[in-house]
């Protein structure tokens, strides 16, 4: 038998008692946990929303909420089409491409997905304002932005790229993101059935890890019969030069649609970089909330177990076990259970993450398996801190005192 | 001669008044005796084993075992005098509550170093030897108190030590209970050639000892005073 069998031992005969030992820093762990997991996340997302659009204008509707670039159209109010042909018309330099499009969330069956209608880039092109104002194919100019290898590596696409292959779509016919394809179970050439609109799956779209994955993208003017919102749209995108920004594309924008709110990424996701700063420093906040009151509950615990056991202490020091060994059988119980609650706190900080996570910043949050060492390391830590003392007095115990106080 | 203490004195600091729980014990212990003590609640009868047994420092006074002066051990020294050649049985619920009977025996074998195979196998031994083989992996809430008492016994006797100190091992047992465990304790102590002190308010174990003694207010006194209210003997 060894000092650990005896913890070992000790901590099953009082099972009940664990729960309550390692709560307040399994909590404590699982929060932290979620709020990094996510603020990664978002923080990589800003980066990439950085790179990959940094270019990129969104005009939407007045009363629109532009929290999130990716979901600012989303179940926006909505404008009329027309304005597109007020922003080819008016000859603006520096425009590279426009996208109009018309998005609301639908439930398909028992899955909720987003509804994108987009135009196809030929149909724009063939639109006889377009051809007038010269728009018509003007290229990508990729010296603007140039994609990002590391992204790339990332899994992460350039969009613009992406978006840009959308040339052909017919009315009839659907793209689906990916996770809207696993969930609704489709593959490409299935048939999807929306109302009373039936449209053919031509391709499922690759991963992007942005909320694009949930859409379903197809023809605005279908999902312009579907919505019953006819010659209405949500958003503009608009695809600017760089150094057209700078010009002041923006504030001529302004003018040529003044009852709209126009938008660049870069000062949407400067919202979202202000609110991971936030996060970090609420993480912070909690790390040292959790260290005190994680320290101070195990501290507590053990002290209640060390009273527990005045007797049982007493008879391993009558039997000869130093006091070191009465140190160590604690300490060692402590580290047990601050390794325990860094485990289940990790599991249940991660578990809320992916799960509830997608909810706040748009895209999937994976399991930091990283983090697993850091909080059992972390937690193990503050539990033996927490145990010091109680240990310690538990080591000065006369073992005399303890035989007759019971 | 196994142990030998000369003037020992110990003083309980207490916040109002220091009591005198030894106040200058000159006790001799040969080998393989057995020796009784009795006295009034109070005399310092465990404060004397508990001092012969290396769990409290004396305050003044020499306790010399063979020629180890347990009055200048540190802890650590103490800690292995009490593993290497002391076992003590106490008056009852001194078994580790969530051990089996087996596991509580294997302690002090598990204190000496020994690898667990040796533990489980000695273990098995000695409850064999208190009739108890068949209940080694019984809880102590699952023993009765006299088995209990036996597994304690048996826990005492694991590290082979040289010295019993039995602080009232048979204090809360029926009549017919105390005589088994007695005859127990007196068997194994022949057996085993051992040293035995114990500590008894009964009069008739007391009188199963080679040496009787008897303490008042710290002190070992030559005749026992008579005992007043309900004299038996
Ligand atoms: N930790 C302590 N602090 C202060 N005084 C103590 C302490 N332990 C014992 N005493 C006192 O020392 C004296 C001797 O106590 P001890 O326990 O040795 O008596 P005893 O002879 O074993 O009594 P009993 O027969 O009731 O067990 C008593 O007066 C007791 O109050
Ligand atoms: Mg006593």
């Amino acid at each position: 038998m060894r000092r650990l069998g005896l913890v070992w031992t000790e901590l099953k005969h009082r099972r009940s008692q664990l729960v309550s030992g390692v709560l307040a820093i399994t909590l404590g762990i699982a929060v932290i946990v979620a709020i990094h997991s996510v603020t990664v996340v978002s923080e990589r997302a800003v980066a990439i929303n950085l790179d990959n659009l940094g270019a990129n204008i969104l005009v939407l509707p007045q009363a629109a909420n532009v929290d999130d670039y990716y979901a600012a159209d989303i179940d926006a109010p909505t404008m009329p089409e027309e304005f597109v042909d007020r922003v080819v018309t008016s000859g603006l330099p520096g425009v590279d491409n426009i996208s109009p499009k018309l998005t609301r969330r639908i439930r398909i069956g028992d899955h909720k997905v987003v509804l994108t209608g987009i135009l196809p880039a030929q149909e724009i092109a063939s639109k006889p304002v377009w051809q007038q104002s010269g728009l018509m194919g003007a290229e990508l100019q990729l010296s603007c932005d140039p994609d990002s290898a590391e992204n790339e590596s990332l899994g992460y696409k350039d969009e613009r790229l992406q978006r840009k292959v959308i040339e052909v779509l017919p009315e009839d016919e659907c793209l689906l993101g990916s996770s809207a394809a696993t969930r609704l179970g489709l593959a490409e050439g299935a048939s999807l059935t929306i109302g009373e609109t039936t449209l053919r799956v031509a391709r499922v779209l690759e991963e992007t890890g942005t909320v694009d994955d949930g859409r379903v993208f197809t023809h605005l003017h279908t999902v312009q019969t579907i919505l019953g919102a006819k010659e209405q749209i949500s958003a503009i995108e608009v695809m600017g030069c760089c150094n057209a920004i700078s010009d002041g594309l923006l504030s001529e924008l302004r003018n040529v649609l003044p009852d709209t709110r126009i938008t660049t990424v870069k000062q949407i996701v400067s919202t979202q970089i202000k609110t991971n700063g936030l996060m970090r420093r609420i993480s912070l906040t909690f790390l040292i909330i959790v260290l005190f009151v994680g320290a101070v509950s195990i501290g507590n615990f053990m002290w209640a177990n060390v009273n527990e056991r005045r007797r049982e202490i007493g008879i391993l020091l009558l039997l000869g076990a130093p006091r070191t060994s009465i140190y160590g059988m604690l300490l060692a119980k402590a580290t047990i259970l601050g390794l325990l609650g860094g485990a289940i706190g990790f599991l249940l900080g991660s578990l809320a993450a992916t799960q509830l996570g997608p909810q706040f910043v748009g895209m999937p949050v994976k399991m930091l398996w990283i983090l697993l060492p850091i909080a059992c390391g972390l937690s193990a830590l503050v539990a033996i801190l927490g145990a010091i003392l109680p240990a310690w007095i538990a080591g000065r115990l006369e073992p005399f005192t303890t035989m007759q106080e019971v | 001669m196994l142990l030998r203490t000369t003037g020992l004195c110990k003083r309980y600091d207490h916040r109002e008044e220091p009591v005198d729980a030894l106040a200058g014990v000159d006790l001799e212990l040969d080998v393989g005796t057995f020796t009784t003590v009795t006295g009034p609640s109070g005399s310092g009868k465990s404060t004397l084993l508990l001092a012969l047994g290396g769990l409290l420092r004396p305050t003044a006074g020499e306790i010399w075992f063979r020629d180890l002066p347990i009055h200048d051990l540190g802890p650590g020294g103490l800690a292995s005098y009490r593993r290497e050649h002391i076992g003590f049985v106490m008056q009852e619920f001194s078994l580790v509550p969530y051990l089996s009977a087996e596991r509580n025996v294997m302690i002090p074998l598990a204190l000496q170093g020994y690898d667990r195979a040796t533990q489980r196998r000695r273990a098995r031994e000695v409850l064999e030897r208190v009739e108890l083989g068949g209940r080694a992996t019984h809880l102590p809430r699952e023993l009765s108190i006299g088995q209990q008492q036996r597994v304690a016994i048996a826990r005492a006797l694991a590290n082979e030590p040289d010295l019993i100190l039995a602080d009232e091992p048979t204090g809360n047992l029926d009549p017919a209970l105390t005589t088994s465990i007695l005859d127990l304790l007196e068997e194994l102590r022949q057996e085993r050639e051992l040293t035995m002190v114990m500590v008894t308010h009964s009069p008739a174990a007391a009188a199963r000892g080679d040496r009787r003694v008897h303490i008042e207010a710290g002190r070992i006194v030559d005749t026992p005073r008579p005992i007043v209210t309900g004299a038996v003997s």
